[in-house]
């Protein structure tokens, strides 16, 4: 029985690592009506802020809009990065997230739009994600990637560390927090409402954890400090070849 | 950057066959429709048959199995893994237990019944998207938006986002070649930095010609109003009959027992 299981999980594991990193977007039909509903509920909001946002801005800035178009698309080609899983020695390859980047350019808010409209595109003409899902998918990717990796960049740039430290901390913590995001999404699916509310929460958190240590163990443990080195040096060469960009969209202070 | 080739599934959508004639706001009804039958369905019969009727209509317009077998790999994947969780989280007849590095581990019954419902809903609910991206460009579902009334700036934003995409993939992928050939990609370190510095270029690149694309976008009679300025037709009595027969076979499938 052991070495059943044993072989079931091996090849499960190895049929998910080569593309495990797009993991993080729940495909569609896994979410029952009522979780569609709630996360749809709870991203609605950021996603009204970050129009309105964006609307605000375009009044003052004509051309602000080609530019959140232009980076998002930048951001989402930059998502499909395939960065070698170390440790693994080459075998894999996982996919950058990209919201922290996203945030540290545009704002959060902004940040959310952009990752809503990419997990829109993603779902629709790569299958990865859903159209039912979509809420669940911004949730974890746009609110919490974008606002864990914003203010992750904004508390490293109070302690005085360097720019590339700050869009390290940035790249680590957004793609944490999305995987954290993910895992809470799936978790909460084992949540039964017969059960009492303690006895269903304890069951879905165990869910949750296991799901996140699944994750954390394959690919995306060693992604995080990928991601994190390349947000890193890509805002540290920006700074280098064109500082005007950083000063412009408000990244640092002019000195 | 393979996976990159996958987005320029689009010209499936920009060929013309029976599919694509379909009028936009027909497709997004019944894809609309089928999507939430899906995830209300209680047993594996409708997932199944949105799957099925999927994968003959998409047949129809010469889809390779190949290219849908590529789509529905990453899905399917999740599918098996969530039926995993279902089967060790819920449920109360054992069927499978052991322990994997000490962890205990037991699959129940149920819980696999309930995974394999969420199995099927994710082929069905996956393969009605494809039929939708496979017979619909974003163009014409950006139109569609605007119909619907949905935000202007969302509609401009994602039409920005999938006009530039294929431009900065091409750019990506000659500074890539680039990179490659100066031996960028030869340890691990080194791929990291390399992927640095074109994410570096990558925005500077974007910020460039978003500057650049604005002055001729003023210089075309851009006011900061609607980016996109074709509508869509009216729709005709062939599309009123289209939506009448949704109402039909909602109907008959509901009399055959499907909805409960």
């Amino acid at each position: 029985m052991k070495k059943i299981l044993l072989g079931i999980s091996i090849v499960i594991a190895l049929l998910l690592l080569p593309h495990v990193a797009y993991a993080m977007h729940i495909t569609e039909g896994i979410l029952p009506p009522k979780w569609v509903i709630f996360w749809f509920v709870l991203v609605i909001p950021f996603v009204v802020i970050g129009t309105f946002r964006l609307k605000k801005k375009k009044k003052v800035v004509p051309g602000f809009l080609p530019l959140v178009g232009l980076v998002g698309a930048a951001v989402f080609v930059f998502s499909c990065f395939p960065i070698p899983v170390i440790g693994l020695n080459g075998m894999a390859t996982a996919h950058p997230a990209g919201t922290g980047m996203s945030a540290v350019l545009l704002g959060p808010f902004v940040s959310v739009v952009i990752a809503g409209i990419a997990l829109f595109i993603q779902a629709l003409f790569l299958a990865h994600g859903g159209l039912t899902t979509l809420g669940v998918n911004i949730f974890s990717m746009g609110v919490l990637g974008s606002f864990s990796g914003y203010f992750a960049f904004r508390l490293a740039q109070r302690m005085g560390l360097k720019l590339f430290w700050c869009g390290f901390i940035a790249g680590v913590v957004s793609d944490l927090c999305t995987y954290m995001g993910t895992s809470i999404g799936l978790g909460l699916l084992v949540f039964e409402g017969d059960e009492s509310f303690s006895v269903a929460m304890m069951h879905s958190a165990k869910a949750m954890l296991e799901i996140f240590v699944v994750f954390m163990a394959t690919s995306q443990g060693p992604l995080c400090i990928a991601e994190g080195i390349v947000v890193g040096f890509a805002l540290s060469y920006v700074y280098k070849v064109r500082p005007s960009i950083l000063y412009n969209l408000r990244v640092i202070k002019e000195q | 950057m393979e996976i990159l080739k996958h987005v320029v599934m689009d010209h499936f959508a920009q060929r013309r066959n029976w599919l694509t004639n379909i009028e936009v706001r027909v497709k997004l009804f019944y894809i609309g429709i089928g999507l939430v039958l899906n995830i209300l369905s209680n047993d594996i019969t409708l997932p199944l048959l949105f799957f099925v009727t999927s994968l003959i209509l998409l047949m129809t317009i010469k889809v390779s199995f190949l290219t849908l077998g590529l789509r529905m790999m990453m899905p399917f994947l999740f599918g098996i893994f969530i039926m995993i969780i279902m089967g060790l989280h819920k449920g109360e007849t054992v069927v499978l237990s052991g322990t994997l590095f000490g962890y205990e581990l037991a699959f129940k019954k149920e819980g696999l019944q309930i995974g394999l419902l969420l199995f099927t809903k994710v082929a069905g609910g996956v393969m009605l998207m494809l039929l939708l991206s496979f017979t619909t460009t974003i163009t014409k579902i950006c139109m569609a938006a605007r119909w619907m009334k949905m935000p202007e700036t969302l509609i401009e934003v994602l039409s920005f986002v999938y006009r530039y995409l294929f431009l900065l993939i091409e750019e990506t992928e000659t500074m890539m070649s680039s990179q490659r050939s100066r031996l960028g990609y030869v340890t691990w370190f080194k791929t990291i930095k390399s992927f640095g510095s074109l994410g570096g270029m990558l925005i500077i690149r974007s910020i460039t010609r978003a500057e650049s694309a604005h002055v001729a976008m003023v210089s075309r009679g851009y006011d900061g109003g609607r980016v996109l300025t074709v509508q869509l037709n009216p729709l005709v009595r062939s599309d009123y009959a289209l939506f009448l027969s949704c109402g039909v076979l909602l109907t008959f499938l509901s009399y055959l027992g499907f909805f409960w």
